[in-house]
């Protein structure tokens, strides 16, 4: 009797683990709307859309506006947290699968080179021109064409620039620094260890935070990797002592640090700034939305600023940037229909959630009156907005991953492979010389690239 | 009865019963262990940029590549020291632990109950918790330190990282030792314990003569899966440091992912991946070696000792 209860048992548990795998398998198929199935009692399509916008301002954002899409046309849209590191991955383990995505949100332009490579995005021209052309995309700064199409539609600007305490500059008697010289002395001046007081904190952790904020240094003093033929030339005669001098800046500036910029990534950024730890830190609008949400005090007690050039003739900052592409799939037709119907509709919602920080990708909306009538806008307009504008239309800009004279896979290899982020560690942290460090990353860089 | 149930012969009719137990386990066991491993074999004879575009054989040139590169061989050599190093910690802290625990007093429960906190909670609140008490400048522990009048420690630091890991890493999963070690404690009679007290054995005596013998084979089991498990640790080192600084904690898991999932070289991180396990494979055949030979000569020895037994009754 034991025993034919054992085996029921057994056997059912069995059954209900191979139903509960079929029956979701089948769930996904109707969900992905590839191959079949009634997911959505209207027009049976269902759209599945990969956020690396994972926060949950945003993820609400896009579930409110599938919903309301769902009412209006009957297409079901549904919106999942994808870690932007995990994004390559998951869409390409899903693609083809009944669990693959339609469209995916991502910060990072090497996602778009690499999957446009296999064949797998839609061009989005049409969409583009829709929602006012080229020309409204700030003459198409970011829209990084690949052979004449382009296969994503940007929706924010995300540069790395400076924050600097006033009342610091202030007590010490000094202003915004627009010069190197001037950088490292009032890094100098604000820094006060013994009460726990630092002069900045650039990020030097073996990740993406140091490769987009730390290189604003490079970019500052026309430090390029590539050249227009793809040749890497940061070890050129010409390119090296750019590179040398800037690396010595940096080297210049560690000792004003707080020890955690050793280990610091994007939260510790806005953390020391935030909770009084360093004078000046450098991010994106971000940090004034956090500002708004977590220290009211200092909403008028910091002014932006860009990475000043060696001279002082000009400012730069580190290019970032958010976008969505379509991916080839069964529905690309309808996925397209919503993503123009989302930028018409919702994007200015969506860019509310965290308004300073999703600086808009189009002149339109940066000049549209709703936009400018957000609470934070609104707020910060003179202190956090405008002078991001200020930068897009003035300063240096450049980052990794867009290097080079056109939207390529090499410059992405060379973001991933975070050779960047240990040439900054070894010129601050084991006090290298910098001369050697930029050869010897030249060189690592070439022959990654002659693996590929 | 356990005994007569042992030796209950399996006949035809129990291979429904014994299938329907072993089917689930063993679909699971597949689908997540059995294919992916060869699905990584396979991948490490490619040149593939992604798990999903187009792959070029490239036969052992991944082996190659690997063997020549200097970098696996020092991450490596980083993967035996971490390892090691929290094994042998997590040893000797987690059976000093269990000892303690071992003992009747008041409170035991309670501490019994406290000690498998590290363990149960989850690592990325373990890493950030300790990130912040580790702080150079503003964290609990340096300020401590300086209270004493003590220069601050880096923990984080090119010449102190691995050893932070390692730390964190020993008080992290120490509680398994602990937990382990305690249970295979309280299946030794107490009686054994009495009477080598009044044979005049010390407690340091007692712990070497029949604490240790009586639980080796634990002691093995809790060396081995410790041992795979740390060589295989990701989460810790990878949110503690991300492999720095200057890939100071920048273990063979990390450079697997460095490689398959940051950089796409999909063929030459399985290639790593695929090395690490063989490795580890061939770990596991050394222990059970060495366990076989373990039960071989105490087999001997019991016979040995029962036919001595045998020979003075016979006198």
């Amino acid at each position: 009797m034991k025993k034919t209860v054992s085996i029921i048992l057994s056997v059912g548990l069995l059954s209900s683990m191979l139903a509960g795998c079929m029956s979701s398998g089948k769930k996904t198929t109707q969900a992905a709307g590839g191959t079949g199935g009634d997911a959505s009692p209207k027009s049976g399509i269902t759209i599945r859309i990969a956020s690396a916008e994972t926060g949950a301002e945003a993820m609400k954002a896009l579930t409110d506006a599938g919903a309301e899409y769902e009412k209006k046309t009957g297409v079901k849209v549904i919106a999942e947290a994808v870690p932007l590191n995990d994004m390559y991955t998951k869409i390409n383990a899903t693609y083809f699968t009944s669990a693959q995505y339609n469209a995916f949100l991502t910060g990072y332009i090497g996602h778009i080179i690499m999957l446009q490579k296999l064949g797998r995005l839609e061009p989005v021209d049409d969409i583009i021109n829709s929602l006012g052309g080229k020309k409204d995309f700030y003459d198409g700064q970011i829209l990084f064409p690949i052979e004449g199409k382009t296969y994503w539609i940007p929706y924010d600007y995300n540069l790395a620039y400076g924050y600097i305490r006033k009342d610091w500059l202030q007590e010490k008697g000094l202003s915004v620094p627009k010069t190197w010289d001037e950088l490292i002395q009032v890094a100098k001046a604000f820094t006060d260890k013994s009460k726990n007081k630092f002069g900045l904190i650039m990020p030097l952790k073996n990740d993406d935070s140091t490769n987009w904020v730390t290189t604003s240094l490079l970019w500052s003093n026309d430090v390029h990797i590539f050249d227009d033929k793809w040749n890497v030339v940061l070890d050129s005669p010409q390119m090296k002592p750019k590179a040398v001098e800037a690396l010595n800046t940096l080297k210049q500036l560690y000792p004003y640090m707080p020890e955690k910029a050793v280990n610091a990534s994007y939260a510790d950024l806005t953390e020391a700034f935030i909770g009084d730890q360093v004078g000046m830190t450098f991010y994106s609008g971000r940090l004034v939305d956090l500002i708004e949400a977590k220290n009211k005090n200092l909403s008028d007690k910091f002014e932006v600023f860009g990475i000043p050039t060696k001279d002082g003739k000009g400012v730069a900052a580190t290019l970032g940037y958010d976008g969505i592409g379509i991916l080839k799939t069964d529905h690309s037709d309808e996925t397209k229909k919503f993503v123009e119907w989302f930028y018409k509709e919702k994007l200015l919602s969506f860019l509310g959630t965290f308004p300073v920080h999703y600086f808009p990708a189009q002149k339109s909306i940066y000049e549209n009156e709703t936009w400018r009538s957000l609470p934070n806008i609104k707020k910060y307009w003179d202190s956090g907005v405008k002078p991001q504008y200020d930068l897009l239309k003035n300063a240096k800009l450049n980052s990794i991953d867009s290097d080079g004279p056109a939207a390529d896979e090499r410059p992405a290899t060379v973001f991933q492979s975070l050779v960047f982020p240990k040439m900054f560690q070894r010129i601050t942290v084991n006090n290298e010389d910098p001369g050697k460090v930029v050869d010897d990353t030249a060189n690592e860089i070439r022959s990654m690239l002659k693996k590929q | 009865m356990g005994a007569i149930a042992i030796e209950h012969r399996v006949t035809k009719r129990d291979i429904p019963l014994i299938a329907s137990f072993l089917l689930p386990g063993l679909i699971i066991f597949a689908f997540v262990i059995i294919f992916p491993t060869f699905l990584a074999i396979d991948y490490s004879f490619y040149q593939a940029n992604s798990f999903a575009g187009d792959a070029v054989y490239v036969g052992m040139q991944n082996y190659v590549d690997v063997f020549l590169d200097p970098r696996f061989w020092r991450d490596l050599m980083k993967t035996i020291v971490y390892s090691g190093a929290t094994v042998a910690l997590q040893m000797a802290v987690g059976i000093a632990i269990a000892l303690v625990l071992n003992q009747k007093f008041a409170g035991n429960n309670v501490l019994r109950g406290i000690s498998v906190v590290p363990y149960i909670i989850p690592v990325i609140v373990v890493t950030i918790g300790w990130e912040w008490m580790l702080d150079t400048d503003t964290g609990i522990i340096n300020h401590l330190i300086a209270s004493l009048g003590l220069g601050k420690i880096k923990f984080l630091s090119t010449n102190m990282a691995m050893w932070t890991s390692v730390m964190l890493s020993t008080w992290t999963w120490t509680p398994f030792v602990t937990l382990v070690f305690l249970s295979g404690l309280q299946t030794i009679s107490h009686e054994v314990y009495e009477s080598a007290m009044l044979d005049g054995a010390r407690k340091w005596t007692q712990f070497w003569r029949i604490t240790v013998p009586m639980l080796k084979d634990i002691i093995i089991t809790i060396v081995l899966l410790r041992g795979l498990w740390m060589f295989n640790k990701f989460d810790l080192n990878w949110l503690l440091t991300g492999g720095g600084p200057l890939e100071k904690t920048e273990t063979l898991p990390i450079l697997i992912y460095l490689n398959t999932f940051k950089q796409f070289k999909v063929g030459y991180g399985s290639t790593i991946a695929v090395i690490s396990f063989f490795i580890m494979f061939l770990a596991m055949l050394v222990y059970l070696r060495i366990f076989r030979e373990n039960q071989a000569k105490r087999k001997y020895l019991r016979r040995k000792s029962r036919n001595a037994e045998k020979g003075v009754a016979l006198e």
